[in-house]
């Protein structure tokens, strides 16, 4: 993901409130990130005031802004808190307001092979980062499920059903579960279409 | 409430997780994305 951001020249920033030193510990515990995570430490938290997404508990709020060369803001979003920021949202932003990346958007998309749909009896549908597939999967392999996992980074018909299911959003985890489909790690309802006791 | 659309980011220094000084302006000529998250260590 972080090559196709490269492609369409783009920067990719991480910020929050920690200091350097747990940044980092944080950064090494996931096998390292590429990309900086800045330090908004000290004076606390004063970026992310400028840019209005202090929260009053004294982190900041799961946010995305997208700024163009000039460095003026074309796209900001605040998700909720629980939820995963989507690239593809980030992607076709960049794409609608840089040529080059555009351009650089178009050849990725070639290159994906749409796959169709696992005949598994239970298929999730995520991505590779969101921590609430992470902590699904952890899940599934505690309970010894068998299933399928299909990354919807990768597979752009996958993510079509999954806007399908989750009311236009690229909404992970997704399950289809015999039929049944679930949007979102909700652990009580999975636990109930699998017929396993938490 | 975030800042909104069609103005200036607002320019900062601060230091990344690998100790280095990054500057927005530093990137003047790029895109950027600059994504918050509530804090390190937490999975949702």
């Amino acid at each position: 993901m972080l090559a196709l951001f490269e492609g369409m020249q783009t920067q990719v920033l991480g910020l929050s409130v920690d200091s350097v030193p747990c940044l980092k510990a944080w950064a090494d515990s996931l096998g390292g990130i590429s990309y900086p995570l800045l330090s908004d430490f000290y004076p606390h938290g004063k970026v992310a005031k400028k840019y209005g997404v202090l929260r009053r508990d004294g982190t900041t709020e799961r946010a995305l802004f997208v700024l163009d060369r000039q460095g003026l803001l074309r796209y900001v979003d605040v998700h909720d808190i629980d939820q995963q920021p989507d690239n593809q949202v980030l992607f076709r932003t960049l794409a609608g307001i840089d040529p080059l990346a555009q351009q650089a958007y178009a050849a990725y998309q070639a290159t994906l092979q749409p796959a169709p749909e696992p005949q598994a009896e239970v298929v999730m549908y995520c991505t590779a980062w969101c921590p609430a597939c992470r902590r699904a999967r952890q899940v599934l392999e505690q309970y010894k499920v068998n299933y399928v996992e299909v990354d919807i980074t990768r597979d752009p018909e996958a993510a079509a059903r999954v806007r399908g299911w989750a009311n236009g959003n690229e909404t992970t985890p997704v399950f289809n579960i015999r039929g049944q489909v679930i949007v979102g790690y909700d652990l009580v309802k999975l636990a109930k279409a699998l017929g396993i006791e938490l | 409430m975030a800042l909104k659309t069609g103005r200036k980011a607002p320019d900062f220094t601060l230091t990344s997780h690998e100790g280095e000084k990054i500057s927005l302006r530093g990137y003047r000529g790029r895109n950027v994305v600059l994504a918050t998250f509530p804090l390190a260590w937490t999975p949702v």
